[in-house]
């Protein structure tokens, strides 16, 4: 029974209430007693911490129609080290281990969204939306960027028109890159089905591939503009083909081996995937290969070239539970709220250029694409959210443009930030909106572990 | 070798362990002491695949999951396999380790106060021959079953001795936390008295039972999942921060979930196949953590652990005695019973891991080599002792002659076996337990 058709009682959300309370009475407590204290026990409190306090956040804020996600960001932000300072910076950091899995399981997940049938069905959809979403998103962003870049985006002030150029080109390569995890995290919670879940794991999921490519070319682009005495070189290029195939080799081959090892063996399949969190990232990222693609791959090839596919997403499912909690809570931690203080007009212009570009391109594609009515309602709001994926391009330009990459990754966290925010709203809400989100997957519920014995009995 | 590496040979060494649970296998040795063997042959002491640094990056997972196994320890405290420990049976298990306890730790105080050891002194030598004590209190229960699932033993001396053996693991387990609390973390602004810090373990502990007693309520699948783990990484954390005993805290954190929760037994079946999968790889780190340098550049820190052997020795033989002349059903046993109660197991090996980890240097070094120690001790007294013991006592029955045929043999032997235990249950495929199995004593 899905918590639709058993509403929460008072007593419950009472007793969420005062959990969290506890929870963060507790850590409150242990840092004003412990002060100063970085070490591995800060560690381990912190984790625990935002694991519940993430969850019992979004059991709580559910009534507003928020995702749980929102939930667990809003948890991290609030005990992170920008407002109550439960948890600090160094302990932050220490969790990205934490990450690799995530983003692991995200892409597995993702692969193993993906249905040839649905994909072949869709492919038009997908093609105009994704040439329209870059062209346009790409245009317009950066032609907004280099507008405010003389009065309100201050390390952008003293460059030459050329060299603003150059940054807005790389700006709008970032403002069309999407966010695989928070549209997995919304449909993990949601078990949303339908054409608009479709539509848009096809799009993001295919629209990471597209954006890495073309931010080799745009970096290429950008060296040669802002250095008189660079060459564009085709170079970056070979490099890229390089791990993109070697990607998807890797990932095949992954994928056949775990679809073998789900129909020959299939036990302890939680081992299983933390060791390939961990074990196969390391050895994707020794090869310089692209882990998230290889993973996406792989949950492709099991779920269209086995049986197995249910299967694999299932104990997917009942890993990422938690995992997607820590990941999303330590995410809000990490979110620099001072810094959005601080570059929030131009965060803000930025945003909301973006989303309008977002809203207008879904809805040309969509006429032109002959949409059905709810992706042609519906189908710009799963875009807006951007996560890891943008924050880890735009560290990569500021790797690869030291003059002003710092700066640069600034206005980019600020301007994830927002869209971290509103975005998993978004799209939660075109979910609900078209019907496509069956029901929230196993949480909290009433009746949950007392019903099951009581059905076992 | 690099901490990846490592990971991923503990990941192995858990899915083994996970693979095994169910299985009614009793594969490998009952103390599982062949996994430290292995661990300090990789450690930094011997091969050194695995070095030291490598082995505190893994500290915070280490504290986890000795806090786990002493949670699921607390979770199933007083049962064994379904039923409730007889309350004489409990009695009678915790007097024998404390007894034991008491022993070794007035032998190992009589020495590290008449003989000086370098580097041990005031509270270092309060911990060292308390923590000995705590070490090696337990007797631990799996000997028996292990003997149990190999030769098919069963009677009312095996039960007896499950029974001590599932009730004892309270002593060394409130001594460690009693111990702790006598030097809390040096960065805690808080003054309190060791009492204080001991109360405020239980407290601790208690509260985060009750509030995962709150978050099940309802709760399904990997939500049962997450509020565990939350909880649990959220006690051992803020006991760490204080100084407190992790294992401890953990423990109390698991007998108030059990009685706060309506779910308990759901629960129980729920994380109990959790726990080889958590032991073998921890074994392994122990035994790549155990530090023989102390020993080696101080001989009396060798003494001290042939004394706490021979100790415990003694403990456990008086304490066979006082479990003969108490309990009638342990008759049958004969009088070197004793000696069957020197299984030592992961409670012990917890303990002197965890007092390794707060008390770094010659006293949490030896610590965990005693815990070891008593572990080699009793896989290589006990066990087999034990095997004799139950024979003789008519709860074994002989192995088959080697000339009868296959069919007679296999005839002989099959009412002493017993059936496999059913597969470890997911949260979602839970059998009640019989009234009867809740209630029986």
């Amino acid at each position: 029974m899905s918590s639709k058709e058993r509403a929460k009682g008072v007593k419950t959300r009472a007793l969420d209430a005062l959990s969290l309370a506890i929870v963060f009475g507790l850590l409150w407590i242990c840092t004003k007693l412990t002060p100063g204290l970085e070490d591995d026990a800060s560690l381990v409190a912190g984790l625990g911490f935002l694991l519940l306090a993430g969850t019992l956040t979004s059991e709580l804020i559910e009534v507003f129609r928020v995702p749980h996600l929102t939930g667990y960001l809003l948890a991290g932000m609030v005990a992170g080290p920008h407002v109550l300072h439960l948890i600090d910076h160094e302990s932050v950091k220490r969790l990205e281990p934490v990450n690799t899995l995530t983003l692991a399981l995200i892409a597995l997940a993702g692969g193993c969204e993906l249905r040839v049938d649905a994909l072949k069905e869709g492919i038009r959809s997908l093609a105009v939306a994704m040439v329209l979403q870059c062209v346009l998103g790409l245009l317009f962003v950066g032609g907004i960027f280099m507008i405010a870049a003389p009065v309100m985006i201050p390390f952008a002030k003293d460059m030459t028109p050329i060299a603003v150029f150059a940054v807005a080109l790389l700006w709008g390569v970032l403002a069309i890159s999407r966010s695989p995890s928070a549209t997995l995290g919304v449909l993990s919670q949601t078990r949303a089905k339908g054409p608009l879940t479709t539509f848009t794991l096809g799009f993001v999921m295919s629209s990471d591939v597209v954006v890495v490519i073309l931010l080799a070319g745009a970096i290429g682009v950008a060296r040669s503009l802002m250095d008189p005495g660079a060459v564009f070189s085709l170079q970056a290029f070979g490099a890229l083909g390089h791990e993109i195939l070697g990607s998807v080799s890797v990932g095949t081959t992954l994928g056949l081996v775990l679809a073998a090892y789900l129909k020959l063996i299939g036990r302890q399949l939680l081992v299983v995937l933390i060791a390939l969190g961990f074990g196969a990232t390391e050895v994707l990222r020794y090869l310089h290969f692209d882990p998230v693609l290889a993973f996406l791959v792989a949950g492709f090839v099991v779920q269209n070239l086995s049986k197995q596919g249910e299967r694999f997403m299932h104990a997917i499912e009942g890993t990422s539970g938690v995992v997607y909690v820590v990941f999303f809570a330590s995410a809000g931690a990490h979110l620099d709220l001072p810094l959005l203080k601080e570059l929030w007009p131009v965060a803000v212009l930025l945003a909301g250029s973006r989303a309008f570009i977002t809203f207008v391109a879904a809805r040309l594609s969509s006429r032109i694409a002959n949409d059905p009515p709810r992706i042609r309602t519906w189908g710009w709001a799963p875009l807006i959210s951007q996560a890891g994926l943008t924050l880890g391009l735009s560290a990569l330009i500021a790797r690869e443009f030291p003059a002003f990459g710092g700066a640069f990754r600034a206005l980019a966290i600020a301007t994830v930030a927002l869209n971290e925010i509103v975005g998993p709203i978004l799209f939660k809400l075109a979910l609900d909106r078209t019907d496509e989100s069956r029901g929230q997957a196993p949480a909290l519920e009433e009746g949950g572990l007392e019903e099951t014995e009581t059905r076992a009995a | 070798m690099s901490a990846i590496a490592l990971l991923m040979g503990l990941l192995v060494l858990s899915y083994l362990g996970s693979l095994l649970v169910g299985t009614g296998k009793t594969r490998g040795l009952a103390s599982g002491i062949e996994f430290i063997g292995l661990g300090f042959l990789v450690g930094p002491h011997a091969l050194g695949l695995v070095e030291r640094p490598m082995i505190t990056e893994f500290e915070p997972i280490v504290q986890v999951a000795l806090g786990w196994l002493t949670f699921v320890v607390g979770l199933d405290f007083g049962r064994v396999e379904g039923r409730r420990v007889q309350t004489t049976s409990s009695a009678l298990g915790i007097a024998c380790a404390v007894v034991t306890g008491a022993i070794v730790a007035a032998a190992v105080g009589y020495l590290v106060s008449t003989r000086h050891i370098p580097g041990i002194d005031g509270i270092g030598a309060v911990v060292l021959a308390a923590g000995a004590g705590a070490v090696s209190a337990e007797t631990a229960r799996n000997a028996v079953e292990w003997v149990q699932g190999r030769w098919g033993a069963r009677g009312p001396v095996s039960r007896l001795l499950v029974d001590i053996g599932a009730a004892d693991d309270l002593a060394p387990l409130v001594a460690a936390g009693a111990i702790f609390a006598f030097a809390p973390a040096a960065g805690v602004t808080l003054s309190l008295p060791p009492w204080g810090w001991f109360g405020a373990s239980v407290a601790l502990g208690a509260l985060l039972g009750t509030v995962t007693a709150m978050l099940l309520r309802g709760a399904e699948g990997d939500a049962v999942w997450g509020a565990l783990i939350g909880t649990l990484l959220l006690g051992v954390g803020a006991a760490a921060r204080f100084g407190l005993c992790t294992i401890f805290v953990t423990f109390v954190m698991g007998i108030a979930l059990a009685g706060a929760s309506p779910s308990r037994r759901v629960l129980r079946k729920m994380v109990s196949p959790t726990e080889r999968a958590v032991l073998y790889p921890l074994l392994l780190l122990a035994g790549a953590r155990l530090d023989p340098t102390p020993m080696i550049e101080n001989r009396m820190l060798f003494a001290l652990v042939a004394l706490v052997l021979l100790a415990r020795i003694g403990g456990k033989v008086l304490s066979g005695f006082i479990v003969r002349a108490t309990a009638s059903s342990a008759r049958p046993a004969g009088a070197w019973l004793g000696i069957v109660l020197l299984s030592s197991g992961p409670v012990s090996t917890a303990c002197g891991f965890v007092f390794a980890l707060r008390f770094p240097g010659p006293v949490g070094d030896t610590l965990l080599v005693c815990a070891v120690a008593s572990a080699i001790l009793g896989e290589v007294v006990s066990t087999l002792s034990l095997k004799a013991m139950l024979t003789e006592a008519g709860e074994i029955l002989p192995a088959p002659v080697a000339s009868a045929p296959p069919m007679q043999a296999g005839a002989a032997r099959a009412p002493s076996v017993p059936p496999p235990p059913p597969s470890p249950p997911s949260s979602s495929e839970i059998l009640p337990a019989s009234p009867e199995e809740d209630s029986a004593g």
